[in-house]
């Protein structure tokens, strides 16, 4: 590993039982970009962030964290906003953030705290308790309390769920200021397409295991590709198994195919058009969604944002 | 350590600036008087009773003596039978009482000291054999007004096998010394006793009486029963018992005491539930070691636990205070109730916060709570006994025991003011190294419970969480 390294995980596996959740995982996250860590439902996503926050240790391999092994004082360093959200309810919004901020190590916080919740537009509601907020108001509140003490590595699961649109901008212009600042972050999400235009390289794992990781280009280069999006005048007809495609996935009246090595989008249009009337034809790059389906399979594409 | 006092902060902030800590504080009392108002009831299913108390009465000029006077004050005639203020019947107000005193005279030894003390240990065979409940003893010189600045003298001793004779101390004593006292004015003015009884008001009663007890008397002595000395078979007088220091106080501070530690460490319980559903637990290991989080925690409870027993025992010196009894709280007394208080609240809440982690909601808690909820109430089994007797072996070494040391230690130390000091320093000591063990092995459940769901552990999975970590 490097200094320009945040995370490198070496061979990390973590079981509970006789269930294996992270199998034998390697991973280097360099500093001050937005690192995408996708993978769909229960595919050991929590557990390596809980690994890398040091809430579990490691059954076998190795974890570091901004250059330390076990722990120590890189916790103040790291930012954290876990899947499920905990607040004290009976907290005011305003002693919430200072009682998170000065967990971090942060000495006088108020007027950060101040700062914070005008910026998410929270600062009216300062001196209510927590459990009059809405949900998204409590998600913006967690998130504040997550990098407010302007960590170098943030670990954010899932921050945009529970968001409505605007809210998501305004939090995502966070995040794109945080990486302008040089904070790390890890943004653990299943909106891929939100993560393909925010994220400067992915890392993708299933059942356990690595299937993906690099940067966007690397992802292009090594699982990209052209991809053809198809509907017919009978939505009856299947692609699937025509010579040339690779794999087939429906989506609404459409079909997205996925290409095999040795044919073009041409060759498989010729394949297709006997099938019968072809309302639509497009041809184009593998989003990352694409890459995601393929890759994971479409058992798990059903929990996916397309 | 930072980190320990900004959660301590928290905890003690949220605890003290809550309604149920305002509740708490208004609770506590009216706890304490709800258990005297239930032993008020039980009183009514008391069976009836019929104490039986002896009285030596030792003044000369027995035709004026005490008895005579209680006698002339009640306006019963009979020589065996004096309730001098109250219906002989038993009946005072309308309300029957369970408890009906009965009186016997007992004709006085010769007046030298041995004589005297032989016959205390023959009357009290009678007490052993339960022929009386109890004898006073009336000094010779008890209607004699000691001259000023004299030493308090013992005008009247009540003899007694109980620790705590309630119905003597209630219905008896009273009478006994104020016929007592109103003799000795009679004595200092004999024209008083020719008005007769119908003649003085109470006012006028109580005034004489207050007169004559003014001066120079230590009122009832209370004593155990005298008994002949098994290796030079000489008798030997009983020991003097002193109802406050050696009953109330000891007793008053280790309930307080018990109740603070479970009014304390119960909502440390609850609350890491509370936010193990609430998951907050994550958040907070996000930015803390378990161990400081568990840590703060303590801290947090402890403190309030101790302000909690300091509000409390300010409102007992107060009140205190106002029946002149102040003086047994003594300093020393309350210093060591902090010092046992903390580290009992310290030991006890670590167990109760390793327990709350360990489980999903109060009903898989109370599998773990009973063992731990058991060792914190064995004290109270054996509270009495230490009280009768601060300096056996089994008080000696259930004070040494960790988990008792606090109630136990406190006990002796309130009975014995002049226990050897190592004895509470052992104590300490010992509850130090527990206290640091059970939360080293409460942290270790605690940074694996704090994130657990599901089914609560079996006893097997936490020896397994201490020993491995996982």
């Amino acid at each position: 590993m490097s200094h320009l390294d945040a995370v490198v995980l070496e061979k990390v596996t973590k079981r509970f039982g006789n269930y294996t959740a992270v199998d034998g995982v390697d991973l280097v996250i360099q500093h001050g970009a937005i690192h995408g860590f996708l993978g769909p439902n229960g595919s050991g996503k929590t557990t390596t962030l809980r690994l890398i926050m040091r809430l579990f240790a490691p059954d076998e391999g190795r974890v570091v964290v901004m250059g330390e092994t076990h722990g120590g004082c890189s916790r103040d360093e790291v930012g954290y906003l876990p899947e499920e959200r905990g607040l004290y309810k009976t907290m005011k919004v305003g002693e919430m953030l200072e009682f998170l901020a000065r967990l971090k190590g942060v000495h006088q916080p108020a007027s950060l705290v101040d700062d914070w919740l005008k910026r998410f537009d929270l600062f009216a509601w300062k001196k209510k308790k927590i459990e009059t907020l809405s949900k998204g108001m409590a998600q913006k509140v967690q998130f504040i309390g997550a990098i407010i003490s302007r960590p170098k590595l943030a670990l954010l699961d899932e921050p945009f769920s529970g968001l409505d649109p605007v809210n998501a901008l305004v939090m995502r212009e966070a995040l794109i200021r945080l990486r302008e600042e040089g904070t790390t972050v890890i943004l653990s999400t299943h909106d891929l397409a939100l993560a393909e235009q925010m994220c400067d390289s992915f890392f993708l794992i299933h059942k356990g295991k690595k299937l993906l990781s690099g940067s966007w280009s690397e992802v292009q280069r090594d699982h990209g590709g052209e991809r053809v999006r198809v509907s017919f005048v009978d939505p009856g007809i299947r692609p699937d198994g025509v010579s040339g495609v690779a794999g087939a996935i429906p989506t609404g009246e459409a079909w997205e195919l996925d290409i095999a090595e040795n044919a073009t989008p041409e060759s498989v249009l010729a394949e297709l058009l006997p099938l019968g009337g072809i309302r639509r034809f497009e041809t184009g790059q593998a989003s990352l969604s694409d890459i995601f389906l393929r890759l994971v399979g479409a058992t798990a594409g059903a929990s996916v944002g397309h | 350590m930072e980190k320990i006092l900004v959660i301590a902060r928290r905890e003690f902030r949220a605890a003290v600036v809550s309604k149920a800590f305002l509740i708490s504080i208004i609770l506590m009392p009216l706890m304490m008087l709800g258990s005297l108002g239930v032993q008020i009831a039980l009183e009514r299913f008391r069976p009836d009773e019929e104490r039986v108390l002896g009285i030596i009465d030792r003044t000369p000029g027995k035709n004026l003596g005490a008895v005579e006077t209680l006698n002339l004050l009640s306006g019963d005639n009979s020589t065996n039978k004096m309730d001098p203020f109250g219906d002989p019947a038993g009946d005072q107000g309308g309300k029957k009482q369970r408890v009906r005193i009965k009186f016997v005279a007992i004709e006085p030894s010769g007046t030298d000291p041995e004589s005297i003390l032989k016959q205390r240990v023959s009357v009290g065979d009678r007490v052993r054999k339960r022929e009386l409940s109890g004898f006073f003893d009336i000094h010779p010189d008890a209607l004699v007004t000691p001259p000023k600045d004299a030493p308090p003298r013992e005008d009247v001793t009540y003899y007694t096998d109980r620790t705590f004779d309630r119905d003597v101390l209630t219905m008896a004593s009273g009478k006994v010394l104020s016929a007592v006292y109103l003799q000795r004015a009679a004595c200092l003015n004999p024209l008083l006793l020719v008005k007769g009884r119908n003649s003085y008001t109470p006012e006028e009663l109580s005034s004489l009486i207050r007169e004559t007890s003014k001066a120079g008397s230590r009122g009832l002595s209370m004593k155990d029963l005298p008994h002949f000395d098994p290796a030079t078979g000489k008798p030997v007088d009983g020991q003097e018992t002193k109802i406050a220091e050696n009953i109330i106080v000891p007793l008053v501070l280790v309930m307080l005491m018990f109740i603070v530690i479970m009014m304390g460490a119960s909502p440390l319980l609850q609350a890491v539930i509370e936010e193990k559903m609430q998951r907050i637990a994550e958040v907070l290991l996000g930015s803390a070691q378990p161990f400081d989080i568990l840590m703060g925690k303590l801290l947090g409870m402890t403190t309030v636990g101790v302000l909690l027993a300091l509000v409390y025992l300010l409102g007992g010196a107060f009140i205190a205070s106002r029946f002149d009894a102040a003086r047994f709280l003594r300093a020393d007394l309350v210093l060591w109730f902090v010092v046992f208080e903390t580290m009992a609240l310290l030991m006890f809440g670590a167990v109760f916060l390793a327990v709350g982690s360990a489980v999903s909601d109060i009903k898989q808690a109370q599998t773990l709570l009973t063992p731990v909820t058991l060792i914190i109430t064995i004290p109270l089994f054996v509270l009495m006994r230490v009280i009768e007797d601060p300096g056996s072996g089994l008080a000696r070494w259930m004070s040494l025991f960790p988990t008792a040391t606090p109630m136990m230690m406190l006990a002796r130390i309130a009975l014995q003011p002049d226990l050897p000091l190592w004895e509470p320093l052992l104590g300490v000591f010992l509850m130090l190294i527990t206290t640091l063990v059970v939360v080293l092995l409460a942290s270790r459940i605690f940074r694996i419970g704090y994130l657990s769901q599901g089914q609560a552990p079996k006893i097997r999975d936490l020896i397994g969480w201490i020993v491995k970590g996982e």
